[in-house]
């Protein structure tokens, strides 16, 4: 190979379809050399030989040679349409698979290869901490997942999830994630406008795999396996056995149980106090009495729940796809088993089928269709500790649930166990004891779904035309069982509870035998979509792209509940009930009907939609974008006024790159920047007042019903604008590719719980149009790859800021104490974020009594039900800072060494604030609910130095302990890294001319891998109020032929 | 090229026809506007919203009942306040009687501005949700007047309570006088009683005769004696039924069932933890003031620990009772008649009710009275030993010191004595202070 020292000449041709192709970048070792001219010739120098000449325009596949000798002749150079091509670099809106040059709003796309880095069973899970401005929140007790921040937090919270290409209502977790080929998000209003008034809290697009014409036979399978630790119990606080037993001792002391010790009294009261009572009333001896506490005192319900309840969860996952096609058609099928096996033993199996096929009978036809089915079955596990309660409370927690002989123990529960004894003579009543450890064995519950999606096209191509037609009809059916069988708690305090027993005569108008309760929900939908595009390139500058469209969708449920007793399961047998009748209750007096648990109902949610997109490219390198829509809907009680609401956007984008005046080697560099309008509807926002059914009075054997919406003409629409300003880049020969995003958004007529005057008669809250906001925010997405022979290194670095601040509050605002709520509740300060945390101001503990201290007009005070009350001026509360993360975001390595690959993920959350859980002396005493602080508290003079926590005090004021709860004492910074995930994976095969086998891949994967590192000083994970889960461990392999 | 145009007009408005007609199936089956006089119905029959939240703090701040040290100790903080009548902080936040009271008031008024709509109809039903629209309001003013304002009086203007008369919640709210709130009440049920039917489907329901016993107890507690008794006795010439208390099994729990033949119209207090039988304990007082052979303290009580605790209410549970029952009703005639002087009608009444009272084994001595002052005292006296816990006592205390009777409460904690004096301005409970700051309204003063 000679190498030249000097300077010589290229000289070629491109063409593409037989004719000379304009406009082609001509780059050599990746730096853009030439242009090919008018006839498609191009001429540059070169300086060395060999080199990697490369051909480059935007419709036509990318062309790479390398060039070793100089030809004599020019040199032909083909370019192929890129068509099939196009289908990777596309992305989906949902609307159209666009190529992400022609649009000018804000889009992450997740690869497949990133996807598939995590496993587990659920779609939507693998997506935190991977695409940026994305967040999930797990305040509620379903986590939802939001795109830049929420909008409001009343309605719809989660983000909408489209799967190919219809809007997703169905359970998430019927989706199998094997099937994902990459999900886009839409973030910015021109992204997510075309998707109206559910998009307000942002697009999730999740398109599956399909086949490709002309593609040759291809098998990608998928096997897993998951091990779930056990959970820490002791990871949430809690107090000792020792300190709960003495403060009961120092309770009963006080005679806080002794009313509950009238014979009348049913209320069930701990070990510890009947034990102090039978001593007190020489029952037992003192020294019994004593030596029984002293063992009580050992004891600790955590490990006895751990070592019984717990095991060490299994999730198992199988996977197989295939797909080909012709010249003519594709085809695509996928088979996915998941089988898991939680913490408590409840289990979880899906099935997921699809089918998928695409054809092409003339040159201008193009029919498609698929079909997904899911069946899936859950079935309950064991019961949560939590879950364990008396009616009255937690159980103290010395009470344990098995004996050492493995044999399940009685514990409190509704009555009072010497009040049940006074019964024991009643042979007719069934045992009333309740035995945690057997009652979630002897009450199953098992849901069995069966899900069926077909999706039709037919798309119709002329010239630059073409008219589509998409259809997709639904139908999910779930039925939920629920059996309380004959010897479950449940079903044995049911019978007692009415049994009536007068001489030796018994009445039992609940008949012994299971409880059974079913539910079932059809639930249907017809989505029909009608389009009209038109897309045509006019003399080589012009690019046009118009579509515009209409939407029709049906959604009809039915939910069908009734209640057996009595029921045998072998036969389908039940025994027929009087619901109609009032039966004497066997303890405490008073008489109730038996539950009838029988009702059917159906909604019907209807939805039309106009929608239209344009853009127009000019010269491959400006592009302006606008799209409009309309939704319209059947919503109940809506102004006609209301139902329809137009969003629209506009966006420009201009690609810098391609401009020949400038001198700069990016690769490429893209300037975008949009606008638009979204909007959100409340379903409070009613045109009349509505009323819910609410069952059917026994007494007077008529309909009762419930207030749901008040008449409310007052309220708006919600409305968002947003502007964004991007930049997409690729530098450094593409090894560093990005996006730098600064988008800002206003927001106004805000929803929001507004404090109303209780004597209008509707409650002390409802929904107002509340307050505006302005916010910015900056998203940067970064990507390096570095190539070294066989070691490879590539990494990303997603990072998002997100501030908020309200500009405008509508309503008088002199209520301090609800500014405490924060969490969920816009906290109308304007200057501050929408969500803020707001603490009570803290002056210490007393040195004297260990009394919390707090101000009053600046002075040191302890009129805590002054101080808490809601007449405090929000000025004289402390603005601790934000409740949602100003700063958030991920950073991934992949490092590969020949087959060998390690992936680790570290995300992080920064600039924000969170309430941390205390004791409370109310909650204690009231229903046993305890906390490790209670160790901390003040107890003689001298502590207030090392502790915050109040001395306890008897009787209890509940001001005093909200007063501690809300203070700056438990505000904690949330700032954290935690490390996400890590993926071990060897590439154990590599393609080879002698197997059919592509490649196959053993993994190893760490999940929920917890903090590395927190701002506070607890240990507290701020993501996960209650328990923090612990790793999963998943060992896999994968691979295709 | 016309024709064209007119196949496009043509498509154009029917696609848009039957959009609106897409659009206008009902969204949900169990969720619709109140527009049928059963569903007006449906609203008032929610038995846990009308029936089950009669207001408990009239009767926490009167003398029927107290705590001891211990049970007073484990209570929550504002019920301790409440009980020994502090000024303030003495209502929970988020749920206390002003909040239930003023519910009720809303759906009442749902009906009231509804139901005339259907007024062409003008059957039974109609007129029967339309008068029990008025009842209910009428009962929670008069609840809410007992407990957050001083006694009616002719001669002043003391502030009362706000009197909500339609659903626009975007209205203020304004404390209209005593005055005016008691003179809404009794218009109210002047409407109520011609609507009303004599009979119910269920005492849960109001009645004709249940709205003639509301407006006697009104008309009482307005010391307009006259029309309490003409009231009272319209009720009792259409429901007069008694108990008698030797048909009682007196070994249950409680001897009452629910809905007894005495029980006008069955409504009962939102449960108060303090004044469950556990807990509140029977003023001495009362509990001595029963005769031998008075079987009412066996049915009423029971004796625990040293101390007397209500077994029998008149709901049938462990609740206590706070709706109408004919017992109440003779009482209110015989008040009447004996301050009309009418001692004789005043003692028959008295006797009625104490001969079914009166264990068969011992002889009953009739009561007699020789002077208007001697009747009147024979029958507060009966009152007291009757309507103990029915929510009475509190506005009671308030008129009969109007009449100058000096009665003035006092209740000891852990040695302290605290003491209520006769006609102090603490006979108003406060107001919730997150209505008075969402309001703007006047707090009571003291």
């Amino acid at each position: 190979m000679a190498i030249g020292a000097q300077a010589q000449l290229l000289k070629g041709k491109v063409t593409a379809d037989k004719e000379a192709l304009k406009g082609a970048s001509i780059l050599v070792d990746g730096v853009a050399k030439a242009q090919s001219d008018e006839a498609g010739l191009f001429s540059l120098t070169v300086q060395k030989i060999p080199f990697r000449l490369s051909i480059r325009h935007m419709s036509y596949v990318p062309l790479d040679t390398v060039i070793s000798s100089l030809p004599k002749a020019p040199l032909l150079l083909r370019m192929q349409l890129a068509i099939a091509q196009l289908e990777a670099v596309k992305i989906s809106t949902g609307y159209q698979q666009v190529s992400i040059e022609k649009l000018a709003g804000s889009y992450d796309v997740v690869g497949n290869e990133r996807y598939q880095e995590q496993v587990g069973a659920n779609v939507l899970e693998r997506l935190e901490g991977v695409a940026s401005s994305l967040s999930v929140d797990r305040k509620t007790n379903k986590p939802s997942i939001n795109v830049r921040g929420i909008s409001t937090l009343n309605g719809e919270r989660g983000a909408l999830i489209v799967v190919d290409n219809f809007p997703y209502e169905g359970d998430i977790d019927n989706l199998n994630p094997n099937d994902v080929a990459h999900v886009t998000i839409l973030k910015d209003a021109a992204a997510s406008s075309i998707w109206g008034a559910r998009a307000a809290n942002g697009v999730i697009v999740i398109t599956t795999k399909r086949g490709q014409y002309g593609q040759k036979v291809k098998v990608n399978y998928n096997a897993n396996v998951s091990l779930l630790a056990k959970p820490d119990l002791n990871d949430i606080s809690r107090m000792s056995t020792s300190d709960f037993i003495d403060m009961e001792m120092f309770l009963f002391d006080k005679g806080q149980y002794t009313s509950l010790e009238n014979p009348s009294s049913s209320v069930p009261l701990t070990p510890v106090v009947e034990l102090l009572i039978a001593k007190r009333d020489g029952n037992i001896s003192v020294a019994e009495a004593n030596a029984q506490i002293a063992v009580l005192r050992q004891q600790n319900n955590i490990d006895n729940y751990t070592d019984h309840f717990y095991r060490v969860g299994v999730n198992r996952q199988y996977a197989i796809g295939l797909s080909g096609g012709e010249q003519k058609q594709w085809w695509s099928a996928s088979v996915g088993y998941d089988d898991n096996h939680s913490n408590l033993n409840a289990s979880f199996n899906r099935l997921n089928l699809s089918l998928k096929n695409g054809f092409r009978p003339t040159k201008n036809l193009e029919l498609g269709i698929a079909a997904y089915y899911t069946h899936s079955k859950r079935h309950s596990g064991q019961l949560e500790y939590s879950q364990i309660r008396a009616t009255n409370g937690s159980l103290p927690p010395y009470v344990n649930f098995v004996d050492e002989q493995g044999n399940a123990l009685a514990v409190m529960n509704q009555y009072r166990a010497a009040y049940l004894n006074s019964f024991s003579g009643i042979k007719q009543l069934l045992d009333w004891n309740y035995y945690p450890a057997e009652e979630a064995l002897l009450s199953p519950n098992t849901v069995k779904l069966h899900d069926l999606m077909l999706n039709f096209n037919a798309k119709y191509q002329w010239r630059g035309f073409s008219a589509q037609v998409l259809y997709q009809y639904g139908r999910q059916t779930t039925v939920n069982e629920q059996f309380y069988e004959g010897n479950s708690y449940y079903t044995r305090n049911m019978i007692n509870t009415l049994t009536q027993v007068s001489g030796g005569t018994l009445k039992r108008p609940i008949p012994l035998g299971t409880i059974y309760d079913y539910a079932n929900n059809q639930y249907s939908r017809h989505h029909l979509r009608g389009q009209l595009e038109y897309q045509n390139t006019f003399g080589q500058r012009h690019e046009l792209n118009v579509f515009a469209g209409a939407e029709l969708r049906d959604e009809f449920s039915l939910n069908d509940n009734f209640r057996r007793y009595g029921f045998d399961k072998l036969f389908g047998s039940s025994v027929s009930v009087d619901f109609a009748s009032n039966y004497p209750r066997f303890l405490g007096g008073g008489s109730i009907p038996i539950t009838n648990n029988t009702n059917q109902y159906y909604a019907t949610d209807r939805y039309v939609s106009l929608y239209a997109n344009a853009g127009y490219t000019y010269l491959n390198k400006y592009t302006l974008t606008a799209s409009v829509r309309r939704d319209a809907s059947n919503l109940f009680g809506l102004n006609v006024n209301d139902q329809w609401n137009p969003f629209w956007s506009v966006g420009a984008s201009w690609h810098l790159s391609r401009e020949t005046f400038l001198g700069w080697k990016l690769d490429d560099l893209r300037l975008r920047a949009s606008y638009g309008v979204s909007g959100n509807v409340n379903p409070d926002m009613a045109a009349v007042t509505t009323i819910n059914n609410d069952g059917v009075s026994v007494y007077t054997q008529q309909l009762m019903t419930v207030f749901k919406n008040f008449r409310n003409p007052e309220l708006r629409w919600e409305n968002t604008y947003m502007f964004n300003l991007g930049a997409d880049f690729a530098l450094l020969n593409n090894r560093l590719t990005g996006s730098l995003e600064y988008y800002h958004k206003r927001g106004t007529d805000l929803f929001g719980l507004a404090e109303i005057d209780a004597t209008a008669g509707i409650g002390n809250t409802m929904t107002k149009n509340v307050a505006a906001m302005k916010g910015n925010g900056i998203d940067l997405n970064l990507a390096w790859q570095h190539r070294k022979g066989v070691f490879n290194w590539r990494s990303d670095v997603n990072f998002s800021m997100n501030r908020d601040e309200i500009t405008d509050y509508y309503l008088p605002i002199n209520l301090g104490n609800i500014l405490l709520v924060g969490d969920n509740r816009i906290t109308g300060q304007v200057g501050k974020p929408v969500y803020a945390l707001y603490s009570y101001r803290w002056g210490g503990l007393d040195g004297q009594t260990g009394n919390p201290i707090g101000f009053v007009n600046g002075q040191p005070s302890n009129d805590y039900a002054y101080m808490t009350a809601n007449a405090r001026k929000p000025e004289e509360m402390v603005y601790e800072g934000r409740v949602m993360p100003t700063y958030f975001g991920a950073i991934g390595n992949t490092f590969t060494y020949k087959g060998l690959s390690l992936t680790v993920r570290l995300s992080t959350k920064f600039g924000y604030f969170f309430r941390r859980s205390t004791i409370s002396y109310v909650n204690l005493v009231g229903n046993r609910r305890g906390h490790g602080d209670y160790a901390l508290r003040w107890q003689k003079p001298g502590d207030e130095k090392q502790t915050n926590v109040p001395s306890f005090i008897y009787p209890l004021s509940s001001a005093r302990d909200a007063f501690y709860e809300y203070s700056e004492a438990t505000a904690e910074r949330g700032d954290h890294v935690r490390l996400q995930y890590i993926n071990l994976s060897y590439a154990a095969f590599k393609q080879s001319r002698y197997t059919s086998l592509q490649s196959l891949q053993l993994f190893v994967a760490g999940n929920q891998l917890g903090m590395i590192w927190a701002a506070n000083k607890h240990g507290l994970d701020p993501d996960y109020p209650n328990l923090p889960p612990k790793p999963i461990w998943s060992f896999g392999i994968k691979g295709s032929l | 090229m016309k024709k064209l145009n007119y196949i496009i007009v043509l498509c154009t408005t029917l696609s848009l026809l039957s959009c609106e007609k897409f659009l206008d199936e009902r969204s949900k089956s169990n969720l619709r506007i109140a527009t049928t006089v059963s569903d007006f119905q449906s609203l008032l029959d929610n038995y846990s919203v009308m029936n089950y939240m009669d207001l408990s703090s009239a009767e926490m701040v009167a003398g029927d009942f107290y705590l001891t040290d211990a049970d007073w100790a484990s209570r929550a903080e504002q019920e301790r306040r409440l009980y020994l009548w502090a000024t303030s902080n003495v209502m929970d936040l988020t749920t206390n009687d002003w909040i239930n009271m003023y519910n009720m008031v809303y759906r009442a008024n749902t009906v009231i501005e509804g139901t005339p709509a259907l007024h062409a109809l003008n059957s039974v039903e109609w007129r029967s949700v339309l008068g029990q629209g008025y009842y209910y309001r009428a009962k929670s003013f008069l609840q809410l007047l007992g407990s957050y304002a001083l006694a009616y009086d002719e001669a002043e203007e003391n502030p009362g309570i706000p009197l909500r008369l339609d659903t626009d919640f975007n209205k203020p709210s304004v404390r209209a006088s005593v005055k005016q709130g008691y003179q809404q009440l009794v218009a109210d049920l002047h409407k109520a009683i011609p609507l009303l039917p004599v009979t119910a489907v269920h005492v849960m329901r109001p009645s004709k005769p249940a709205a003639h016993a509301l407006l006697a107890r009104a008309y009482l507690m307005m010391r307009k004696y006259e029309q309490a008794g003409l009231h009272a006795d319209s009720c009792l010439q259409l429901k007069s039924n008694l108990i008698d208390y030797n048909t009682l099994n007196l070994s249950l729990t409680n001897p009452f069932v629910m809905f007894h033949p005495e029980t006008i119209h069955y409504t009962r207090f939102q449960n108060p933890s303090s004044l469950s039988n556990i807990r509140a304990k029977i003023s001495l007082e009362i509990i001595n003031s029963y005769a031998d052979g008075d079987l009412r303290k066996q049915a009423f009580y029971r004796l625990s620990n040293g101390a007397y605790a209500q077994r029998g209410s008149y709901s049938g549970e462990t609740i206590p009772f706070g709706g109408l029952a004919t017992d109440e009703v003779y009482l209110v005639r015989a008040e009447s008649y004996a301050r009309a002087g009418r001692l004789e009608a005043a003692m028959d009444d008295v006797n009625t009710l104490l001969k079914m009272r009166w264990d068969k084994r011992k002889s009953f001595i009739p009561y007699t009275a020789n002077t208007k002052e001697a009747a009147i005292n024979v029958v507060l006296l009966e009152r007291r030993k009757e309507l103990t816990l029915r929510g009475l006592r509190w506005s009671d205390i308030k008129r009969l010191n109007k009449e100058g009777r000096g009665i003035s409460l006092s209740r000891t904690i852990n040695g302290v004595t605290y003491t209520l004096p006769a006609n102090s301005a603490r006979f108003a409970n406060p107001i919730p202070e997150g209505v008075i700051n969402a309001s703007g309204m006047a707090q009571n003063q003291y």
